[in-house]
């Protein structure tokens, strides 16, 4: 899933691992979660938005719409 | 990272690439030539394809254990030759390194003890009731200390290894279950259980290196 976790992090002023550390996770999954390689569970996609102070879909995009 | 660091940092990327192809080429054909002189002593031994195939799967693990335990403990070598950032990512990976470095090393002793035990019909260096003591010693540790790597890991590496069991799982059908398969047919003799053993461990580490990579833990940091 595609999303803006490095410009987040970057207007934060924070590296990978100072996010990672604030986090409590590793520095490999922040750099997965970054370039897409990684989703991040549902705990720490919420974890990550209330940090940055951003909606979660903000932070994570999302293109499916709901069928009329 | 800026324009004029990129050629530099690629470099620096590949050169780390290199030395670790290097050093896991050399070293293990190393290994395996050093085995294999060794064990020609022992008549009728490197006959079994098993036991070569067994044998040849406990150097990949103790060599992982290897760099792994020297990388963690060394951080100038563990920076070429482990994917890691930094020394200070190093230190905070240690630990839990240390731990896969001992299961690596303990499933490397028990592959080792089955290839050199003697077994029914078929003669060893190693006596059975002494292999059957270690193999289990070693075996029970080194998934015991596999659980423990796994839980000590954050999110990302639990479902790492959650996706390296299902994948193993599949592997397992398909080679393991086809070649039963097969064999009740009549088409091929049916697999030694040390090939099925060592062929589970050589399984495992092929789908962690499936899962790692679709995960980009493989690309050069």
């Amino acid at each position: 899933m595609e999303n803006r976790v490095r410009d987040w992090r970057e207007q934060a002023g924070w590296s990978q691992g100072e996010l990672a550390r604030r986090l409590g996770v590793s520095r490999q999954t922040i750099n997965a979660v970054e370039t897409d390689k990684y989703d991040p569970s549902l705990p720490l996609a919420l974890r990550m938005a209330k940090l940055f102070a951003v909606p979660v879909d903000q932070l994570f995009l999302d293109a499916w719409e709901p069928q009329a | 990272m800026n324009a004029l660091s990129r050629p530099a940092d690629d470099r620096r990327k590949l050169r780390k690439l290199l030395i670790q192809l290097g050093l896991g080429g050399v070293s293990g054909a190393a290994a395996m030539a050093g085995s294999l002189f060794f064990l020609e002593r022992y008549e009728g031994l490197l006959d079994q394809p098993e036991r070569v195939v067994a044998l040849g799967t406990a150097l990949v693990y103790g060599l992982m254990a290897l760099v792994v335990a020297a990388g963690t403990l060394a951080p100038a070598f563990g920076r070429l030759a482990l994917n890691v950032e930094d020394r200070e990512e190093l230190a905070e990976q240690r630990p839990n390194l240390l731990v896969g470095a001992v299961s690596f090393a303990l499933a490397a002793v028990m592959l080792l003890t089955l290839t050199l035990a003697d077994s029914a019909g078929q003669p060893g260096p190693i006596s059975q009731p002494f292999a059957a003591i270690v193999a289990l010693v070693a075996g029970v540790g080194s998934v015991g200390l596999s659980i423990a790597y796994r839980n000590a890991g954050d999110e990302m590496m639990r479902a790492a290894s959650r996706e390296a069991g299902a994948v193993t799982i599949g592997l397992v059908f398909l080679i393991f279950g086809g070649w039963a398969a097969a064999s009740q047919l009549g088409f091929v003799p049916m697999f030694a259980p040390l090939l099925f053993v060592s062929g589970l461990y050589a399984l495992y580490l092929l789908a962690v290196f499936i899962v790692v990579g679709r995960k980009g833990l493989l690309a050069q940091r």
